[in-house]
């Protein structure tokens, strides 16, 4: 293994075997071509570019396709990590959009918990009523606690629905934004 | 040349050639770096790319000399992507080139 192919597997030291070995294969054969067309390991290695910054590419783009089959949480920051560490700007940006839905997620789910919450506070006010003689304030208190639970429970089967959907299409995102290059000559993919 | 040309336009280069015949990694390198100016290392990063997104597949072939080989085959996937990426080029290049065309015509050169 030459200078240029050692700095390669170390830089890709997080991706599984196979993998590491499936992506080192191509620059081996390329340096052995490269010989076999009279050029040197130096002239090949400075064509091919800088290894680091390659094996960062490829780190990203794999953690990204993981993150698109998935839609937990763990895999996009694991992505987040890997493009900034590819590209500092392009990690900022993934990373804040996620930031941001997290935190409007979190926020209608909070929302739809105070809907149960009330559902069930009006609940007990309906039992003081019974118990205090006003059938009729008791029978409109159930009524009211049944709609707003059910309007909760309604919006959180939902909102896991929506949470499930925005984070399996966000790593699409960060796909694209992989594709976008503005100052480095070398680091499009 | 500018690189955002280049990122669009290489993927279709990559895919035209590999319609034409499956082919090794060097060769590829070769036939590209002749034309765009690249660092070699980064075609890659997007066959890999390609071969995720399915639209190419690997095998190791053996050679009349040299070592085997890992060859890159275009999937029919790929094909239909090539045809897209095609048109949207020919479809992009011809309002360039119209543009181009009347300020010639317009008197004024842009030499």
């Amino acid at each position: 293994m030459n200078r240029f192919l050692k700095e390669m597997d170390k830089a890709l030291k997080f991706m599984d075997k196979a993998e590491r070995e499936e992506i080192l294969i191509d620059y081996r054969e390329h340096f052995e071509d490269g010989a076999l067309a009279g050029k040197t390991e130096d002239e090949v290695a400075a064509s091919l570019g800088d290894p680091q910054q390659l094996a960062r590419m490829y780190t990203a783009l794999g953690a990204t396709k993981k993150a698109m089959k998935s839609s937990k949480l763990r895999d996009a920051g694991h992505m987040i990590g890997a493009i900034a560490k590819y590209k500092m700007g392009g990690g900022l940006i993934v990373g804040s959009v996620y930031f941001g839905c997290i935190i409007v997620m979190a926020v209608l789910f909070a929302a739809a918990g105070v809907l149960v919450a009330s559902g069930s506070l009006v609940l007990v006010y309906s039992g003081f009523a019974f118990a205090a003689g006003g059938v009729m304030y008791g029978i409109a208190g159930i009524l009211v606690a049944v709609v707003l639970a059910c309007a909760g429970l309604l919006g959180i089967v939902y909102l896991a629905r929506l949470w499930k959907w925005v984070f399996g299409a966000l790593p699409r995102f960060g796909h694209k934004l992989m594709e976008i290059n503005r100052e480095e000559e070398e680091s499009w993919i | 040349m500018n690189t955002q040309f280049k990122k669009g336009v290489l993927e279709l280069v990559v895919l035209t050639l590999l319609k034409r015949k499956d082919a090794y990694g060097y060769e590829l390198a070769e036939k590209v770096a002749s034309s765009i100016k690249i660092a070699e290392g980064t075609l890659y990063p997007l066959l890999r790319k390609l071969k995720l997104d399915g639209l190419c597949e690997t095998y190791i072939s053996e050679r009349s000399a040299g070592p085997p080989r890992k060859y890159y085959r275009l999937t029919d996937e790929g094909l239909k992507r090539r045809q897209a990426l095609k048109e949207e080029w020919r479809a992009f290049s011809k309002h360039v080139n119209a543009i181009l065309d009347e300020e010639a015509t317009g008197g004024k050169s842009d030499e």
